[in-house]
């Protein structure tokens, strides 16, 4: 039998500048699915370049994640690469200070069996963000992620790089996901 | 028994001829159309051709093919055009009051599955001799859209010459004693502002009309089940059932079980499957859905990462998948044709153990009969080698216009599935 499945566990729109927003209560589901609408306090009205969003796990800053991603961005077209040993997972260029006021980045991050003991964590995230007066410093993606790690996922963590913040207005909505 | 043939329309020329012939609005409940057509053209030469095309559609869509003779001999050729079929007319040089004469037969013209298949015999005249023209025609006009509507028109001439005359008609599937006996055992299973009907077919029916209590809201269909939109969520509804053919209508069906549409819960899980082998098979997939999604997570048993791959209706006739893919870290792309959808890839065994994959593939509108299938999917894993992916598929199951409700996942070189792989479909209200 069908199974209602699709339930929020919690959503937050920041009220100020936050240097990272965090879900300790993740529920029992199966997967999660998190949505983020995210700017950051970095301000570079030079490059424009985006800012780009992490993602950590049980609060392990150690170099234990690996990504990668292939991204098309306005300025450098089609792109890839994966990084191994890092300290976070990049989830995508989130819009920052210098982009037009209330501009937000897409992040959509999906995390499979987060309370699986026996694999490591896997996740994967659609990003994008777009600005129509030809700025080239936008694009999508597609990020994979690897928390090197077999525990349960207890608690999620999501900063800008740099440490930058997120803006007033960004949001965070956690979703909880069962499988029948 | 009532005739299965049934005149829907007749155009005769009038004096100054005219430049072409339509039926338009041509009903949708018979299986099958006749058009018989007497016709001579102002073409200056002893022949002519009936130029069909359907739906007011000229977009080179068509093939045709022909078997010809003219009592000296016989020969046989592609049609000259890819934008109609034609049939056997005369020109204007033709013997005095001498018409072509041609019955085009259009099987399953209101099918919306498969391209039409249109055939034509006819006979023109050779002028000033005893032998005749004649053509046995075998056309295709490949869209799947219900033929509605048909125009005639001359191959060569500018005319249809007055005292031209053809005539529409209507074929049903066998010879029918009256109208259908009610649909039975109907049953609801209501959804986001809609209710999916299911029932027991009647025979000799055209179509069905399922209708709501309260609010006498119809849909047809001319099969079960028949999706009733335009709901109102929290109010409860009970719908009958009724069969008709061009005889008549029949009584209502009993009453289904009342059913109360809802908007709750839009997101459901339908099944999970944990393979420990090559293939998962998800049969029976509800229809009342409007999307789909299905979550592949875990790795394969054998050596290297693996594409996932998805077979819709697996066991259809029909098997075609164009997928583009792109995948990281070095960037390329792919175009398949294959007979299963290419995803991307979860982890293999020769990665680093312990680690998964993880692809999510979205299906919209998956019940929509007509309609190609199409698929967004995107994943893969990351344990910072090379071989590992980032991927993203579109994929058009490009064949298949009906509904689907049974699907394969596997992975490709038939590898298994491993230890903790789970395979979950979902259905978005």
């Amino acid at each position: 039998m069908p199974t209602a499945t699709y339930d929020n566990i919690a959503s937050t729109t920041l009220g100020s500048n936050t240097a990272s927003v965090t879900f300790s209560s993740l529920g029992s589901f199966t997967d999660l699915q998190l949505v983020i609408r995210a700017r950051c306090t970095l301000t570079d009205a030079v490059n424009f370049y985006p800012n780009d969003v992490l993602l950590r796990f049980n609060g392990d800053s150690g170099n234990n994640y690996s990504y990668q991603y292939y991204s098309a961005v306005g300025w450098a077209g089609l792109v890839a690469n994966r990084l191994d040993n890092q300290s976070a997972i990049t989830i995508g260029g989130g819009a920052q200070n210098s982009y037009a006021a209330q501009e937000f980045s897409y992040h959509d991050i999906y995390i499979p069996s987060y309370r699986n003991t026996s694999y490591q964590k896997v996740n994967v995230t659609k990003v994008g963000h777009a600005y129509h007066t030809g700025d080239a410093r936008r694009g999508v993606g597609i990020w994979v992620g690897n928390w090197k790690n077999t525990a349960a996922i207890t608690s999620i963590t999501v900063l800008p790089s740099n440490g930058y913040s997120f803006t007033t207005n960004s949001t965070f909505c956690l979703y909880g996901i069962t499988a029948a | 028994m009532a005739n299965p043939y049934k005149a829907l329309s007749t155009v005769t020329v009038g004096s100054g001829g005219t430049a072409s012939i339509s039926f338009t609005n041509i009903p949708q409940n018979y299986t099958d159309l006749v058009i018989r057509v007497s016709s001579r053209t102002n073409h200056t030469n002893t022949f002519d051709y009936i130029k069909l095309t359907c739906n007011s559609d000229a977009s080179g869509i068509y093939n045709s093919k022909v078997l010809y003779g003219n009592g000296g001999g016989t020969a046989a050729g592609t049609a000259a055009s890819t934008d109609w079929t034609f049939g056997a007319s005369v020109g204007n040089t033709a013997t005095a009051d001498v018409f072509g004469n041609a019955e085009i037969y259009i099987t399953n013209y209101s099918a919306i599955d498969n391209p039409k298949v249109i055939t034509q015999t006819g006979v023109g005249e050779l002028n000033g001799s005893t032998i005749s023209f004649q053509f046995a025609t075998g056309g295709n006009y490949r869209n799947i859209a219900p033929i509605t509507s048909i125009t005639l028109t001359p191959a060569f001439g500018s005319l249809w010459l007055q005292h031209t005359t053809a005539t529409l008609y209507g074929v049903f599937k066998s010879e029918i004693a009256g109208a259908p006996s009610a649909p039975t055992s109907p049953s609801a299973q209501a959804s986001a502002k809609s209710a999916l009907i299911s029932f027991t077919e009647s025979s000799n029916t055209a179509f069905y009309t399922v209708t709501s209590n309260p609010g006498s809201i119809t849909a047809t269909g001319t099969n079960s089940p028949i999706l009733v939109t335009g709901l109102t969520d929290g109010t409860a509804y009970t719908f009958t059932v009724t069969a008709t053919n061009p005889i008549g209508t029949s009584s209502e069906s009993t009453a289904t079980s009342s059913v109360t549409p809802s908007s709750t819960n839009v997101y459901e899980s339908i099944a999970t499957a944990t393979p420990s082998n090559a293939t998962v098979t998800f049969s029976n997939i509800p229809l009342y859905y409007t999307h789909l999604r299905v979550v592949i997570y875990g790795r394969n048993t054998n050596g290297n990462a693996r594409e996932a791959r998805i077979k819709l209706n697996y066991n259809s006739s029909v098997q075609d998948g164009y997928s583009t893919t792109l995948s990281a870290n070095n960037v390329s792309t792919a175009i398949n044709h294959n007979t299963t959808a290419a995803l991307p890839t979860i982890t293999g065994n020769s990665n680093t153990a312990n680690q998964a994959g993880i692809v999510i593939v979205d299906i919209p509108n998956y019940s929509i009969r007509g309609q190609a299938k199409s698929m967004l999917a995107y994943g893969g894993f990351s344990d910072g080698s090379n071989g590992a992916f980032a991927g993203m598929a579109a994929v058009t199951y490009n064949t298949y216009r009906g509904l689907f409700t049974e699907m394969q996942v596997e992975l490709t070189g038939g590898d298994f599935y491993g230890s903790g792989s789970r395979i979950t479909l979902y259905g978005m209200k």
